[in-house]
């Protein structure tokens, strides 16, 4: 079936699926309803999968009757264990047991009720009608079993698949706090989440997603806590989604943020349960992907970016501390190199006159105007960031000593470049690495360039304005609704609290009301209040 | 749930309103109130903000008789269609020769302290094409920044006042801790300049919660320029003298020049200052820019006020680029004067107007 421009829209695309299962849509001729005869089944089964050298079809027959029965999964994707010992050991032998024993034959009207009370010793258990409804669980990694006499699949949960065992967190390290990371496998991650927060209001809800890959999505949020409009708001987006294939929370991201035209991340990306669960008990919904190691957490203001678990397990004094570390960090890394052009090409008077004439006398043998000469170096220092981070880690140390070389010393004394400006450029990489947030990070060095031409246009008059167009790009961004620049713009004094400051944690008896959460209290008393009354 | 507009709150109010009035002149005021009232600069700059609070006041109540009207529709209802109309026009042109005034002393100051070689052209342009980038993202997006804005520009000056506090003497400040009333009020035309831009209010107050934009509010959005105002003036004739006051340009950025502290990575901080008067200078310009564009689009009873802005950008560029010199520019900038206060005294008798006859339009607003 050719998909035309109208399918494409997510209106049309539900009444299409009621009519024409996409799975299938490839061999339209095959009739989904199914038969009850094992072998017609199977025939249809192999339609689709008999090329698959994966695909395993074990025929057999049950009991003293010989009633024709079949298995079909995929062999990797089940735990042959199961498949061994809990169904067809117990289909094939112990089922004549039991025929011995009550003296009585199954027949085959009743073969398919026997077996599914009876004969399969497997906790999770389901029935399909439907051919498709069945091709995707045996894709998922389900066994399908064909019993003849029945119209019905019985759908027996074998699932065991070759998967990366829970390990530390990669990108958002921590020195303290749990150590454990989300994995591949949604199960596992929702697992963790459980572990993490035993309240039954929290709901995961999983749909799917992708036209040919039929992605397991879940979201998860805590019913009671989260604003049931958000919720809405979010099932509405997932709904929208519509691609082939979805491999990573990425592709999610991009389809579900509110505006394309942005280098800043509208939603929190993260890898920890931690985060995962403290945020789902803000009253926001997290989103994650089978086959992804990270969960989205949508709505997300700026300063989201600049927290990192530890804030919350230290004394707030160094959470406070690390916190306004960060943001000047991400000041310095976005505006310190457009100063210094803006200084040395325009102001140099801005400076004390010793380092004026320090900078000055650095600088008397290079050929380039300070902007070419930052701008070199900038990119030099992004070419080697970018190299090292694909790289296998014994190649890794080589280009850092590469860089280290090339970087400190080499250049300077080819001329190329000051002295001062490898410092410059060393605390500004530095700078934007104390971002907790990758993606947060990397636009905050995104946006270094354009400051730098700005500054060697207009001086520090560029570097001004694009201040002043930094944040009005910040204020007018959205994320589901929420304002990008929380707590600063619009002021919500309550969340300021935990923003640039971690304020002790028996002030924030309130979750952040700028996420609209239902219940808004997390603790059970203002102590305001109680100090007041006693 | 993901709305387009939200309302704006209280703090959003104010910061709209002093933002507005704290701009290009921040940095001249000195010289302006010791200028024209001499030594009478202390008490008509307080008297300038006392008035110019009456006149707020007036415009929050009035606008606030018609709920969902800006004050082109509440002309039309409270003076008939003709008059009010042609009101309206009056305040448009007033609006537009306002931002092109603020626009044009931002670029004239500008060049003359930090862009000494760039083209005073360069210079509007790129600050008309910043403003017109934040009127096109609308109320909400130009209200966050006035929030965002407002306590770095009152930290700014607060550092200037505070750190300079080394040359203040008492002595050269006591001329004009003793003023003669007739100068003080001579001066005041001129000092009420100094507060362009609170009539802002006659426009924002649909788009304000309901209760938010009270007089309280109103006058908290006046007060805070007043007070930096005030205590601009006194640093600026403690420190330099009256006399000397009139001669120096910019008094606050020779204030910012004074200042020294030992160590620190900036040898002349009145550099620094200037940036974070740019922010100041470009809160002015944008809100203003945005009613001018918002004010003709209600004249002409239309919604999307985002091509007007481009139509008016070309006319306010026009206007602040046409005077040739600086006596031209304070030529246009005391008839401009002129035409503010009129406005003013004409809100205040409107508002008695409204309060006598008006029972009927309240009702229907």
């Amino acid at each position: 079936m050719k998909i035309t421009k109208k399918d494409r829209n997510p209106k049309n695309r539900e009444v299409m699926e009621e009519n024409d299962p996409p799975q299938l849509k490839a061999e339209e001729k095959v009739d989904v309803t199914l038969s009850n005869s094992t072998e017609e089944n199977l025939e249809k089964f192999k339609a689709f999968l008999g090329d698959s050298s994966d695909a395993v079809f074990r025929e057999f027959r049950l009991g003293s009757q010989g009633i024709p029965c079949a298995l079909v999964f995929i062999d990797g994707l089940v735990n042959s264990d199961v498949i061994n010992k809990n169904i067809l050991k117990s289909l094939m032998y112990e089922i004549t047991v039991l025929e011995r024993a009550r003296n009585e034959s199954i027949q085959v009207e009743s073969a398919y009720d026997f077996i599914k009370q009876n004969a399969v010793a497997v906790g999770e258990i389901a029935e399909a009608s439907t051919l498709d409804k069945c091709m995707l669980m045996v894709m998922s990694g389900e066994v399908a079993l064909i019993v003849e006499g029945s119209e019905k699949i019985l759908i027996v949960n074998a699932r065991g698949w070759p998967a990366r065992d829970v390990s530390e967190p990669v990108t958002e390290g921590s020195v303290r706090g749990p150590k454990d990371a989300f994995t591949e496998t949604l199960r596992v991650n929702t697992a963790l989440l459980r572990r993490k927060c035993k309240d039954p209001n929290m709901v995961i809800k999983t749909i799917q997603l992708g036209r040919r890959s039929k992605t397991d999505v879940s979201y998860v949020y805590v019913k009671g806590i989260t604003d049931p409009g958000l919720i809405e708001e979010v099932e509405k987006r997932l709904n929208q989604v519509d691609v082939d294939e979805i491999m990573e929370t990425g592709q999610i991201e991009q389809w579900i943020q509110d505006s394309t035209l942005s280098p800043f991340p509208q939603v929190q990306l993260t890898e920890r349960p931690d985060t995962t669960v403290s945020n789902l008990l803000e009253g926001r919904v997290a989103i994650l992907v089978d086959n992804s190691p990270f969960a989205i957490i949508v709505p997300a203001g700026l300063y989201q970016f600049f927290q990192a678990p530890e804030d919350y397990y230290d004394r707030w004094i160094i959470g406070s501390f690390l916190r306004f570390l960060r943001w000047s960090a991400s000041l310095l890394a976005a505006f310190v190199p457009a100063l210094y052009i803006a200084v040395i090409t325009y102001h140099p008077s801005f400076l004390p006159t010793p380092l004026a004439l320090a900078i000055a006398a650095n600088r008397v043998n290079i050929p380039f105007p300070a902007f070419v000469e930052a701008f070199l170096m900038e990119v030099t220092i992004e070419l080697l960031r970018e190299s090292g981070a694909r790289l296998p880690k014994a190649i890794g140390q080589t280009i850092g000593i590469v860089g280290g070389i090339v970087i400190g010393d080499a250049a300077v004394r080819a001329g190329i470049t000051s002295p001062s400006m490898v410092l410059l450029v060393a605390i500004t990489a530095i700078a934007s690495f104390v971002i907790p947030t990758y993606s947060a990070g990397i636009a905050l060095r995104l946006i270094r360039f354009p400051l730098m031409i700005l500054a060697a246009i207009l001086g520090l008059y560029g570097v001004a304005l694009g201040f002043i167009l930094l944040n009005i790009h910040l204020v007018s961004l959205k994320s589901f609704g929420f304002d990008y620049m929380t707590p600063q713009a619009p002021v919500v004094p309550q969340d300021t609290r935990d923003w640039i400051l971690r304020l002790p944690r028996n002030l924030l008896w309130r979750r952040p009301i700028s996420v609209h959460p239902v219940d808004i209290d997390r603790m059970d008393q203002d102590p305001y209040k109680e100090n007041g009354n006693g | 749930m993901v709305k387009k507009h939200d309302k704006l709150g209280g703090l959003q109010y104010i910061s709209l309103i002093s933002t507005t009035i704290l701009g290009v002149i921040v940095i001249s005021l000195p010289k302006i109130a010791a200028e024209s009232a001499q030594e009478g600069a202390l008490l008509s700059t307080f008297l300038a903000g006392v008035l110019v609070a009456i006149f707020a006041v007036s415009m929050n109540i009035l606008g606030r008789r018609f709920q969902k009207k800006t004050v082109i529709e509440y002309l039309v209802s409270l003076l008939g269609k003709p008059l009010g109309k042609f009101l309206g026009v009056i305040l448009i042109i007033y609006f537009m020769f306002s931002t092109s005034l603020v626009l044009r002393g931002f670029s004239d100051a500008l060049k003359g302290l930090l862009l000494h070689s760039t083209p005073l052209e360069v210079i509007m342009v790129s600050m008309l094409f910043t403003a017109v980038y934040l009127s096109l993202n609308g109320i909400n997006a130009i209200a966050k920044i006035s929030e965002l804005f407002l306590p770095i520009i009152i930290l700014s000056l607060i550092l200037v006042i505070g750190l300079s506090i080394n040359s203040f003497s008492y002595v050269r400040l006591r001329p004009v801790l003793f003023p003669p009333l007739w100068r003080t009020v001579k001066g005041m035309p001129n000092v009420i300049t100094a507060f362009l831009g609170y009539e802002i209010i006659l426009l924002i107050i649909p788009f304000v919660e309901r209760k938010k934009a009270d007089i309280p509010r109103t006058l908290i959005g006046i007060a805070i320029p007043t007070v930096l105002y005030i205590l601009l003036v006194i640093m600026a004739v403690g420190a330099f003298g009256l006399r000397p006051s009139q001669q120096i340009n910019y008094p606050t950025i020779a204030l910012a020049r004074i200042i020294n502290f030992p160590g620190a990575f900036a040898d002349r901080f009145d550099i620094f200052f200037v940036i974070l008067w740019i922010l100041a200078a470009f809160t002015s310009v944008a809100n203003l820019l945005y009613i001018s564009s918002l004010s003709t689009v209600r004249l002409f009873g239309l919604r999307n006020y985002q091509t007007f802005i481009y139509i008016l950008t070309p006319i306010v560029y026009m206007l602040a680029i046409l005077p040739q010199d600086l006596p031209e520019i304070r030529k246009v900038n005391t008839y401009v004067g002129y035409l503010g206060a009129g406005i003013s005294m004409l809100v205040v008798g409107l508002l008695i107007f409204a309060l006598v006859f008006g029972k009927k339009e309240h009702e229907n607003g």
